[in-house]
């Protein structure tokens, strides 16, 4: 091991940094990929995860199943065209857009049943669950700078 | 902040750029052999000694009738890609220190 290491000097070492610059720069590059349908289905799965629960039990499990099954769905379907994929709590900063979208969506559900179910106010679960979709899409977004950012840091 | 520590396993030619993408990101193993341009078996090769190290997973998963492999970086993989990246950026540091 120090063998090795006494024979590294800066340049090599340098040379390697780039080297791994690069190479993730190709799995970037790899990972911009934004289809209709991953959009369109990810907002469709917030805003249904969010007016489901203001709808009454039987439509809010069934919107939770559906919502689910989505997501399940596109990040497969994903996958497979990207042959790659990450975890959306793993990277360091990525991870806090991750829990402030759900953050986010856990308070409008809250207002979808307060509304929804208490109130009986069935249109404010509907603007909820539109809501959610636009945030589910910008959260998204935002996750992907940041992810990007972490990526390109290193550390 | 990771102590820096020079990895010789991680160092290897193929290895590092191998590390360098599954400590960002989980990837099929046609993926990665696409992105540094080695062939199967010496991709196969460089996934064994890392998957030996407990640096890399292996897991294996069937998508549209044909078994896709995916690499994944451990929790002790990504520690030591961390050490071996500030041991890089630490000799880069003297290497300018001395230069100046």
């Amino acid at each position: 091991m120090t063998n090795d290491h006494e024979k590294f000097d800066g340049a090599g070492a340098m040379e390697a940094l780039n080297s791994i610059r690069e190479t993730r720069e190709q799995a970037l590059g790899k990972m911009d990929y934004w289809p209709w349908w991953y959009d369109a289905g990810y907002a469709a799965a917030c805003g249904l995860l969010v007016a489901g629960q203001g709808l009454g039990t039987t439509i809010g499990v069934a919107c939770t199943a559906v919502a689910i099954a989505i997501l399940v769905l596109i990040m497969r379907k994903w996958q497979a065209e990207t042959g790659m994929w990450v975890n959306g709590y793993g990277p360091k900063r990525a991870r806090w857009a991750a829990f402030g979208l759900a953050g986010l969506l856990l308070g409008l559900m809250a207002i979808s049943v307060w509304y929804g179910r208490v109130q009986d106010i069935i249109w404010v679960p509907i603007v909820c669950g539109i809501v959610a979709a636009v945030l589910g899409l910008v959260g998204m977004r935002v996750w992907m700078a940041l992810y990007r950012k972490d990526v390109r840091d290193l550390k | 902040m990771t102590a820096p520590v020079f990895d010789p396993l991680i160092h290897a030619p193929g290895r590092l750029q191998i590390c360098a993408i599954l400590s960002a990101a989980e990837a099929e193993f046609a993926v990665v052999r696409d992105a540094i341009k080695v062939s199967d078996s010496v991709l196969s090769k460089h996934v064994k000694a890392l998957e030996e190290a407990g640096y890399v997973a292996v897991r294996k998963a069937p998508f549209e009738g044909r078994q896709r492999t995916w690499l994944s970086m451990t929790l002790s993989g990504k520690k030591a890609f961390k050490a071996h990246v500030a041991e890089l950026e630490r000799l880069v540091k003297i290497s300018a220190e001395l230069t100046i």
